[in-house]
Parts: structure tokens; C-alpha cells; sequence
């Protein structure tokens, strides 16, 4: 990779480097998770599962690789990623409307409620589809993967992150990533916002 | 011309794959940097291809947001090729040239970015394909300052 021109020097914080479909799947050691045994786990568990933490901590990434892996295995894969309570409909439908088989993802599952939660589970029992939620508590369904963030998790990611060797130890140090993650109580995506300001600033100190 | 910076990002298979091609831009302007309504030229060499066939290849210009909320992007020129017959003229090099719009111009802001690039997009017949995105400047939005 070529980057040097300092007024295009990209903030490898920002969205479309730390969105969850481009980040890597890691568990909180900072470790590549394997994605095939989590398949064959939610297999195990029945064809339904959740993936549990606190805000923050990567599930929504596992979500989003896991729907890929198993899309790639011609299994039927739907997605919803809830943002309100108006979007309960949609994640509805998305079960209803499902092949018989396939696999329905939910992202921010905690957001339907009790009852709708259990309509859509109902729902998916009578027509034979799997569910795969995130969410920040119980949820009703066997858990696939718990996640936590840490320190070794915001590393593994920082490392993955476009330039690294550019600027980790200069713009960006190790101290900062301990500070980051720390002002926010393990929250991973509120850590990488922050970062992204951090980078902002030693960006703008830089000559242009 | 004028050698740009350039992202790659990769899909496909990982393991024995081969390597993914280096895609090299040039722009006709020294510094990458076009004023609205001006004439965009490049050019662009594809390395490494290791023999491996490609499908087909996206030349596009676009604009996209970079910041920490939602992104935004405008296609404003796209253009496939991937007919037997056409790729071996775009593969492993070419030229284009495209108008510029009034705006939006580039803006370097703390919160958000405005960003023009030209993006080349190779996919190979083993269903692997590769990105490479070359960022150049329209305007003289100046960058912002923090306080």
C-alpha cells in the first residue's frame, strides 16, 4: 500500500475502516475467531443462537461474518439491523418471508421487546427458520459466543487497521489505546471513535 | 504525471491463493489536484497477475464521507468491462478520462471528509476480485483547523 500525501492521509478510525463488516472477527484475547466451529456450534445448538455482550464489544461484527460464512455455505441468509422500535415490522416480515431453512440475522435483537421477541422466535419455529441476534443481555436463545471488550482486543483491531506501521508508535501510541479503552469501560466502538479524534489531533499538528 | 496514493482491499478465497495484482494509477495532474468542470486523465498499470484471468474490471469515480458516523458515497462515472473481447484493451493497462461535476468539492474537516477517487475493481475468474482506490483533490476547500 502507497499513502503519503499528508492532505490524503485517511484516519484509519473512521466508519469505513472500523465498520463491522471490515473488521476481522476476534474474541477478547485479540484472537481470530474460527468461524467454521462457530457455524457448526449454532448447528449444534439447534440452528438458533445469540451473540451476547455489552455494547461495543464486536458483535455485530461476528454477525456480520457469520451471516457471510454461512451465505457462503448456500444456506438462505436474511438481515435486520434494528434501530428503533419502528423497525420491529421489518424484522417480522424478514422471518415470515424466509425459505424454510434459512437463517434470519438480527442485530440489536434487545430492541423488539419481550413480546415481539416472542412472536418472532414463534414464528420462526413454525416456519423452520434459524435465528442468529445480538444482544447486550439474555435473549432467549442458546448463546453462541459471549463478548467482552479489552485491551487485547482493541490492539488485535488497531493492528488490522490500514497503514498501521505508519502511524502506531508516532500519531497513535500504545498508551493511547490504554486510555481509550479505558475512559469508556471496555466499550471497543466508542474506544475507535475516540482514537479516530486522537488521530485527528496528531494529524493537524502535523506540516502540510 | 503524478503517481497517487492508493488503498487495496482484497475478497476472495485466502490460503494457497496467489497474490493479489498491484494496481498502479497515474494521474495527468502534478499534485492530483482538479478544479470543478475540469478534464480528469489517468492512467493505470496492473502488475502481477501471475497469469491468472481476469473477468472483468470496474473503473469508476466516485466521492464518498470519511468520518466516525454514517458514510456517504456518489458514483459519478462507472464503467464494467467484461466481455472476452474488450478486457485484454483495459487489462493490464489503460487510460480514461472523465469531466468533473460542479461539486461536491474535497474538504479535509476533523468530523467529516469529502474524498474523490478514481477506484479499479479486478475480478478474476476464480471468483477472487481486488480493489484499488486512488484519492484525488477537487477544489481548494482549505482543511480545517482545530482550535
Amino acid at each position: 500500500m502507497d499513502v503519503g500525501h499528508t492532505i490524503h492521509r485517511p484516519n484509519p478510525f473512521a466508519t469505513r475502516y472500523v465498520a463491522s463488516a471490515r473488521l476481522v472477527p476476534r474474541d477478547e484475547q485479540g484472537g481470530i475467531l474460527d468461524l467454521a466451529s462457530l457455524v457448526a456450534r449454532l448447528d449444534a445448538l439447534g440452528g438458533s443462537g445469540a451473540i451476547v455482550g455489552p455494547h461495543g464489544t464486536g458483535k455485530s461484527t461476528i454477525l456480520s461474518h457469520l451471516g457471510d460464512s454461512i451465505a457462503a455455505g448456500k444456506r438462505p441468509v436474511g438481515r435486520v439491523r434494528l434501530r428503533s422500535r419502528r423497525d420491529i415490522p421489518t424484522a417480522v416480515r424478514s422471518v415470515r418471508d424466509a425459505s424454510r431453512g434459512g437463517l434470519v440475522c438480527i442485530d440489536s435483537w434487545e430492541l423488539l421487546g419481550f413480546a415481539s421477541r416472542a412472536v418472532v422466535r414463534g414464528l420462526a419455529t413454525a416456519r423452520g427458520v434459524g435465528l442468529l441476534v445480538t444482544s447486550h443481555g439474555p435473549a432467549g436463545l442458546p448463546t453462541l459466543v459471549s463478548c467482552r471488550g479489552t485491551r487485547a482486543l482493541l490492539g488485535a483491531l488497531v493492528g488490522e487497521l490500514p497503514d498501521h506501521d505508519q502511524w502506531f508508535g508516532t500519531t497513535i501510541v500504545a498508551a493511547d489505546l490504554e486510555a481509550a479503552i479505558d475512559a469508556v469501560n471496555g466499550d471497543v466502538r466508542q474506544a475507535l471513535d475516540r482514537l479516530y479524534d486522537r488521530f485527528e489531533e496528531g494529524r493537524l499538528r502535523m506540516p502540510h | 504525471m503524478n503517481a497517487a496514493d492508493s488503498h487495496g482491499a482484497a475478497h476472495g478465497p485466502a490460503g494457497s491463493a496467489p497474490p493479489f495484482p498491484r494496481m498502479d494509477l497515474r494521474f495527468g495532474h502534478p499534485g492530483r489536484r482538479y478544479e470543478p468542470g475540469e478534464w480528469v486523465t489517468a492512467e493505470y498499470t496492473i502488475d502481477g497477475l501471475n497469469g491468472e484471468r481476469p473477468r472483468a474490471l470496474e473503473r469508476s469515480a466516485l466521492w464518498y464521507t470519511e468520518g466516525k458516523g454514517e458514510e456517504d458515497l456518489g458514483v459519478y462515472f462507472f464503467e464494467r468491462v467484461s466481455t472476452p473481447e474488450t478486457i485484454d484493451r483495459v487489462v493490464p493497462e489503460g487510460t480514461f478520462a472523465l469531466q468533473l461535476p460542479p461539486s461536491p468539492l474535497s474538504y479535509e474537516g476533523v468530523i467529516v471528509k469529502i474524498r474523490w477517487c478514481i477506484r479499479l475493481r479486478i475480478f478474476f475468474d476464480s471468483g477472487r476480485d481486488h480493489v484499488s482506490e486512488h484519492v484525488f483533490t477537487v477544489g481548494r476547500v482549505p482543511p480545517s483547523i482545530l482550535p
